[in-house]
């Protein structure tokens, strides 16, 4: 039987029954921006930066299940316009400082602001007050830096096992907590061994007395864009990468 | 009014298990009550203090940061303390040209406030919340959960008196806290004369794949917004397979009519309470459900008394329970789950998240909640107006029900109008009526815009009649 496919921008790209377009197109080295999926979770579509249209509908590609002669738009000016909206947004929601930053080329918000070419950040800066947690012996928490993924969240609650990370408040309000009568990261049982401790995309969950031991310009996202790296992103895996 | 949160600083661990262990009992511990839980954990302490949250996350054996994670996320439950009373008032545009905003400065002034800070002594806060469903009679506000209606300054001036002098609120005037039903056109469904259980009897009459076929033959759409056919999805989650076990079905009556000017749902549960379980026990017993859950939004929990006092007559005469009807075989019950302030909630798949005590965020769809609902079971989620439809349905058919409105929406459909008219309220038209057709009847003269079916619907600008 002939393996069903659908066209990503035109390209037949073949998938496995039950694969999500995302999943399909990691696997065909073909890159959609996103920033909450990790092949390792449950996909859950809230960043919505890997919205596609497919079959003229808007959908998420991560939690979209490919069908057979689907046709996927994907690297349109459209859609990449809609994306660096998205993506202004996330930085004028934040405080995100990139030259002061340690994740500064290791950052996937950072990657892909290049990759989709947002020159400025369009919106007014809200500057939220948004202190930092620096309870922990061996990690420091910047919530400042924090898009509400939830890759933490999952990793903790899905591999570690321990839930250490939640979301609170909502819409504009809406915020990491973590599971602590104090709210101190001390107070719970989160260890830098955790699958939690090495998932997130932008610099928020960060290991202390380690700073800059790559030199800015030689980091993940100096050396090539984020969007000809799609092996390495389909490849993340459960190993802890300390 | 003396508020157990008060004390609660000094509370040790012990007397707050004490207050809480009657709360957690009523709910078995169950995580998937935690939204209820909270809200009566809520009830006893006056807000929510970070060592009653700990308490409840061991008690229910879930990780606190959930916990946390779901008291954060409903407006109505409060991790810092709040004013021992709590006066928010209703943020609709109706409630604005009706003076709200002038209403709660004036109110600020009194109590000598600021909009959002609890005074210095605790006694009382002020602040808005999103429309409470009293466009008709606003300016609208809660205070302590409780919905008065018709604000006057002269009111606002003696609800700062009763609380400056603490007085409860069950000795405040009544007519405070009086809401009316202003139906002004009444059709098919508010029209008719109604015994409880009669649209039970009827459907169980014509046997459940005949209710079905009923159904189709209505093309009844649903009335929460969307307009999907109500038989479609009755026969999906009819024709679903249980994918966990027990294998349980479930009807879900979606009453967090949250929508910023609609009203409708607030008078058929206020009114037509009956109508709303039988149309819910009629989808029950045609898609074969074994239980009932009706979502009340928090800002109606006034209707809750009388709802609960209803389905306690229902048991009792026997249209609940086991054996409805005296039909062997079907067993359903109803409970009823109140929100705590969030309007996504009104979102079907975010409303099943909250009916399993989680944050209301809406699912990734597929699967849709007739195959995967509420807890992964085929559901049906309908429109509390939908249900009184089908109610009517099963009584009178559904070659009756097409013959009524349009080829393409049939029925009747109830209209909540508010806004510059003479007489807000409920109107019930069959579908086709003409806007210029309600605006007359409503008294709605020299109208320059109309927006239709809430925030996110059309707006209607000019050629509207000059003067009823």
């Amino acid at each position: 039987m002939k393996q069903p496919t659908f066209l990503l921008d035109g390209m037949p790209v073949p998938f496995e029954e039950g694969q999500t377009i995302m999943d399909a197109a990691m696997a065909a080295d073909a890159f959609i921006p996103h920033l909450c999926h990790h092949p390792e979770f449950k996909p859950q579509g809230s960043c919505k930066l890997c919205t596609v249209k497919a079959n003229g509908r808007h959908v998420s590609s991560c939690t979209m299940q490919a069908r057979d002669g689907m046709e996927v738009e994907n690297n349109t000016p459209d859609l990449n316009d809609k994306r660096r909206t998205l993506l202004q947004m996330l930085f004028v929601e934040g405080n995100h400082f990139c030259p002061s930053c340690e994740k500064s080329g290791n950052c996937m918000l950072q990657a892909l602001a290049y990759e989709l070419e947002m020159l400025s950040p369009h919106f007014d800066q809200f500057y939220p007050d948004r202190p930092v947690d620096a309870s922990h012996p061996d990690v420091l928490l910047d919530f400042n830096r924090c898009i509400l993924c939830e890759l933490c969240v999952r990793a903790s609650r899905d591999v570690d096992g321990k839930s250490v990370f939640a979301l609170s408040g909502r819409g504009i309000g809406k915020h990491l907590i973590v599971n602590a009568e104090s709210g101190r990261l001390a107070d719970t049982d989160f260890s830098l061994l955790d699958r939690a401790a090495h998932v997130c995309p932008v610099g928020v969950i960060l290991e202390k007395r380690k700073g800059f031991a790559v030199p800015i310009g030689q980091r993940l996202y100096d050396e090539k864009p984020i969007g000809q790296q799609m092996e390495r992103l389909a490849a993340r895996t459960a190993k802890v990468e300390v | 009014m003396m508020a157990l949160w008060e004390i609660v600083v000094n509370l040790d661990s012990g007397q707050l298990a004490d207050v809480l262990a009657p709360v957690l009992d009523r709910y078995r511990s169950e995580p998937g009550k935690l939204v209820q839980i909270l809200r009566e954990a809520q009830e006893a302490f006056g807000y929510l203090p970070p060592v009653a949250l700990t308490h409840i996350a061991s008690s229910l054996g879930v990780p606190r940061a959930r916990v946390e994670g779901v008291a954060g996320f409903y407006s109505f439950l409060h991790l810092e303390p709040v004013g021992r009373y709590r006066v928010l008032f209703s943020d609709n545009i109706t409630d604005r040209m009706l003076g709200s905003a002038e209403l709660m400065n004036r109110m600020c002034n009194k109590l000598w406030l600021e909009r959002g800070k609890i005074s210095e002594d605790g006694l009382v806060s002020v602040d808005t919340t999103s429309c409470t469903g009293m466009c008709d009679q606003g300016p609208a506000l809660l205070v302590n959960g409780r919905a008065a209606t018709r604000m006057s300054a002269e009111r606002i001036d003696r609800i700062c008196e009763l609380i400056r002098a603490q007085t409860l609120l069950e000795d405040w005037p009544g007519e405070y806290f009086t809401v009316a039903d202003n139906i002004r056109r009444r059709d098919v469904l508010l029209g008719g004369e109604r015994v409880a259980g009669e649209a039970i009897r009827a459907a169980l009459a014509r046997g459940s794949g005949a209710m079905l076929a009923e159904m189709k033959r209505s093309n009844l759409r649903g009335r929460g917004g969307a307009g999907f056919t109500t038989a479609i999805k009755w026969e999906s989650a009819r024709d679903a397979e249980c994918l966990a076990q027990p294998a349980v079905r479930y009807v879900v009556c979606n009453a967090d009519e949250g929508e910023p000017g609609t009203f409708k749902d607030r008078v058929l549960l206020a009114s037509h309470a009956d109508l709303v379980f039988d149309g819910m026990t009629v989808a029950a017993y045609t898609i074969g459900a074994a239980r009932g859950l009706l979502y009340l939004r928090g800002e109606y929990a006034w209707l809750l008394p009388a709802l609960s006092a209803n389905l306690e007559r229902r048991r009792r005469n026997g249209l609940l329970g086991a054996a409805v009807a005296g039909r062997a075989g079907f067993d359903f019950d109803i409970e009823i789950h109140l929100g705590a302030g969030a309007y996504v909630c009104g979102e079907e798949t975010a409303l099943i998240e909250s009916l399993e005590g989680k944050r209301g965020v809406p699912r990734n769809r597929p699967p849709f909640p007739v195959t995967a609902g509420y807890l992964g079971q085929p559901t049906v989620v309908n429109n509390v107006e939908t249900l009184c439809q089908a109610a009517l349905i099963a009584q009178q058919g559904g070659a009756w029900f097409a013959g009524l409105g349009t080829q393409q929406s049939t029925g009747t459909k109830l209209l909540s109008v508010s806004g510059d008219v003479e007489h807000p309220g409920i109107y019930e038209y069959p579908f086709g009526v003409s806007v210029e057709q309600v605006l007359l009847d409503s008294g709605a003269g020299n109208a320059q815009a109309v927006q239709v079916s809430g925030g996110a619907g059309e707006r209607r600008f000019g050629r509207l009649p000059r003067h009823a």
